[in-house]
């Protein structure tokens, strides 16, 4: 479970060009959710997802993964939690684009200690939950862009980590392949995962039950939407 | 390992880039080497007369005629003896006047020839083949590169065969033994061309005040030098059979005087010169120290005078190093930023870097090994008159090492300087 309170980020903090992205900011997150978080650009989606990530840090407030106080955590301690806890998927895949789908997928291996197999099973194993398995050798600068984003998932979900965290997943997708992305997310939340999804496209928005909006830095709206 | 599968990955991905990289470390490493080796190479020639140098004494200078002319009684005495002067008899008399702990070194060579009398087979078509015979604490110490074979042992083998190692240019077969009129020899080793005669048995050319003990030895190429080709023997072993047979003697004596006082030398000095002989050198001119002076000069020169050309070779290798590194690192920093989001620690990222430079050091490490070794197959090193030892090992490594720390600064800080946090907003 994810539970934030009362947190705020300021970007330059305590400096004369303070830039606060994030006030007081509150919400928990259940186990197996899946939620979206919407807001205008520059609303402070991103940061929030970079903080929920373990990514970026914070100033004021608590946040807590599964009852682990994030923000009172080493460097080593962070890489650990992104390692095993947190899958991200990031709008422009993230990939390296010289690597194998297969090696690709393998990077966040290299990193955990919680391995349960050989790497290649593993990342074989996710590759085919998102469906490209028979890409596995393939260049990743030689597949389309939802070839590339499933990549991006396998890669996520690769360490079996309880969250999956997407910034705007569809954003460099067409219809049909965004649609299909988020099939892929719906059916790893059904198997148990808890997705957070950032976006401003309402298709990709309306896939989930709770919506989060986010204005200037606040939570303006936190709803799951009535159904019609 | 996983930094070295990591730092192996980013780096096959720009991999001509990092051969020219790796290609120019070798050839700095082979250049030291080099270097190191030639040193080496001469050392190899000074260490068996070292202590004898260490001492005091002076070299003389024979020339052929000597003996004839002498008013010195003492030498008109052999003189009239053998009707020339008879080197074994001229040694035996420095030893009994000479005061002091007195040792002499001399290199007298003989014509070998076969049991029945004519030439020996391993002559290889020259007139004559010399056996020079090295006096025993010189020659145990002696350690002329072989082409193959081994350094020969100090005693007859089981079979009453001594053991001998022969110059190029001869018939000779390593592990043959032929019977002559000095017994039975065994070739166990065969030198290098571009060997060394060593001292005594030729005068070296004499254009300059002050020698090294590098000027006493003679260089030997079979191929162009008009010398004969050589058989070296132990000193003491060669002593043990006698047949009789007149040396010839080369023109260098070096006479130790031992631990003598000031005025003993110079006592020994001026009886060496009341002997009328025309002598190279006299106490206080060409002396042991003056020797041993010069040779520490040689020796020294041969670093000063390469020391710029490493530290220009090395540095120009150094800054494509590190500028090669430090742009692999900007350009990579997308790729750390991904590792970063998949669970990498951010020094880790430097982990990955310091990785991939133990990977570059040690494939050129590998390369200027294998650029040595065919050094040593084509006999490049003996052209050269180089020796590899220990040092090259060292040095190499201590130079290994500090290239290292020093290209691993600025990459090390792009990445400490760099947030990560930045760096997946940024590029990723």
């Amino acid at each position: 479970m994810i539970s934030i309170s009362n947190l705020t980020k300021t970007y330059n903090y305590k400096k004369s060009n303070a830039f606060t992205a994030l006030t007081d900011i509150s919400l928990t997150v259940d186990d197996g959710e899946m939620l979206v978080i919407i807001g205008k650009s520059g609303a402070g989606k991103s940061t929030l997802l970079h903080i929920i990530g373990c990514i970026d840090t914070f100033e004021k407030g608590e946040y807590t993964i599964d009852g682990v106080n994030v923000h009172k955590l080493s460097d080593r301690a962070l890489a650990k939690l992104r390692s095993e806890k947190v899958g991200i998927v990031m709008q422009d895949f993230a990939l390296v684009e010289e690597y194998s789908v297969i090696e690709n997928v393998k990077i966040p291996l290299y990193f955990s200690k919680k391995k349960k197999g050989s790497a290649n099973a593993l990342a074989l194993a996710a590759l085919e939950k998102v469906g490209i398995k028979e890409l596995a050798k393939k260049p990743v600068n030689k597949l389309s862009g939802g070839q590339k984003q499933r990549v991006a998932i396998a890669r996520a979900i690769v360490n079996d980590p309880s969250f999956i965290l997407a910034d705007e997943p569809t954003g460099a997708l067409d219809t049909k392949t965004s649609s299909e992305i988020m099939s892929l997310f719906k059916l790893l939340n059904d198997e148990g995962k808890t997705i957070i999804i950032i976006t401003h496209d309402p298709e990709v928005a309306a896939v989930c039950k709770r919506q989060i909006e986010i204005s200037d830095g606040r939570i303006k709206q936190d709803e799951e939407p009535t159904e019609e | 390992m996983k930094y070295f599968k990591l730092a192996y990955d980013l780096l096959t991905r720009r991999i001509f880039f990092y051969i020219i990289v790796i290609a120019e470390l070798a050839g700095v490493l082979v250049l030291t080497n080099t270097v190191v080796s030639v040193y080496n190479g001469k050392e190899t020639l000074y260490e068996p007369y070292r202590e004898l140098l260490d001492g005091e004494g002076v070299v003389i200078e024979m020339f052929p005629t000597f003996g004839y002319g002498s008013s010195s009684e003492d030498i008109q005495a052999i003189v009239s003896e053998h009707n020339y002067l008879y080197m074994p008899d001229f040694i035996d008399l420095l030893k009994e006047k000479l005061e002091g702990d007195t040792e002499i070194y001399w290199c007298p060579y003989y014509a070998m020839y076969a049991e029945n009398g004519g030439p020996v087979p391993l002559s290889g078509g020259k007139s004559e083949i010399n056996t020079v015979r090295i006096d025993s604490t010189i020659f145990q110490k002696l350690k002329l590169p072989l082409s193959c074979g081994r350094w020969p042992s100090s005693e007859v083998n089981d079979n009453g065969e001594i053991e001998v190692v022969i110059s190029g240019g001869t018939n000779a077969e390593l592990n043959k033994v032929y019977n002559t009129t000095r017994g039975k020899i065994k070739i166990v080793g065969i030198l290098t061309e571009n060997t060394y005669i060593p001292p005594g048995m030729v005068a070296p050319e004499d254009n300059k005040k002050q020698f090294s003990i590098f000027d006493y030895y003679s260089p030997y190429n079979s191929n162009i030098s008009m010398g004969s080709p050589f058989i070296l023997m132990d000193g003491n072993l060669y002593d043990s059979i006698d047949d009789h047979s007149d040396p010839n003697f080369g023109p260098e004596i070096f006479i130790s005087y031992g631990h003598v006082d000031k005025a003993a030398a110079e006592k020994n000095t001026e009886y060496i010169k009341s002997l009328g002989c025309e002598i190279r050198s006299i106490y206080g001119e060409e002396s042991f120290g003056t020797i041993r002076e010069q040779t520490t000069i040689y020796l020294n020169d041969i670093y000063l005078r390469m020391m710029p050309v490493l530290i220009v070779a090395a540095a120009v290798v150094l800054a494509g190093l590190v500028g090669a590194v430090s742009m692999s690192v900007i350009r990579e920093m997308r790729t750390f930023g991904i590792f970063y989001l998949c669970g990498c620690k951010w020094r880790d990222c430097t982990k990955i870097v310091l990785a991939q430079m133990v990977i570059i050091f040690s494939a050129a490490a590998v390369l200027t090994a294998g650029a040595l070794a065919y050094m040593n197959l084509t006999n490049f090193e003996y052209l050269i008159g180089s020796v590899f030892d220990w040092n090259n090992l060292y040095i190499s490594l201590a130079e290994m090492a500090v290239m290292y720390l020093i290209a691993i600064i600025i990459p090390s800080h792009v990445i400490r300087s760099a947030s990560p946090v930045t760096v997946v907003k940024e590029s990723v």
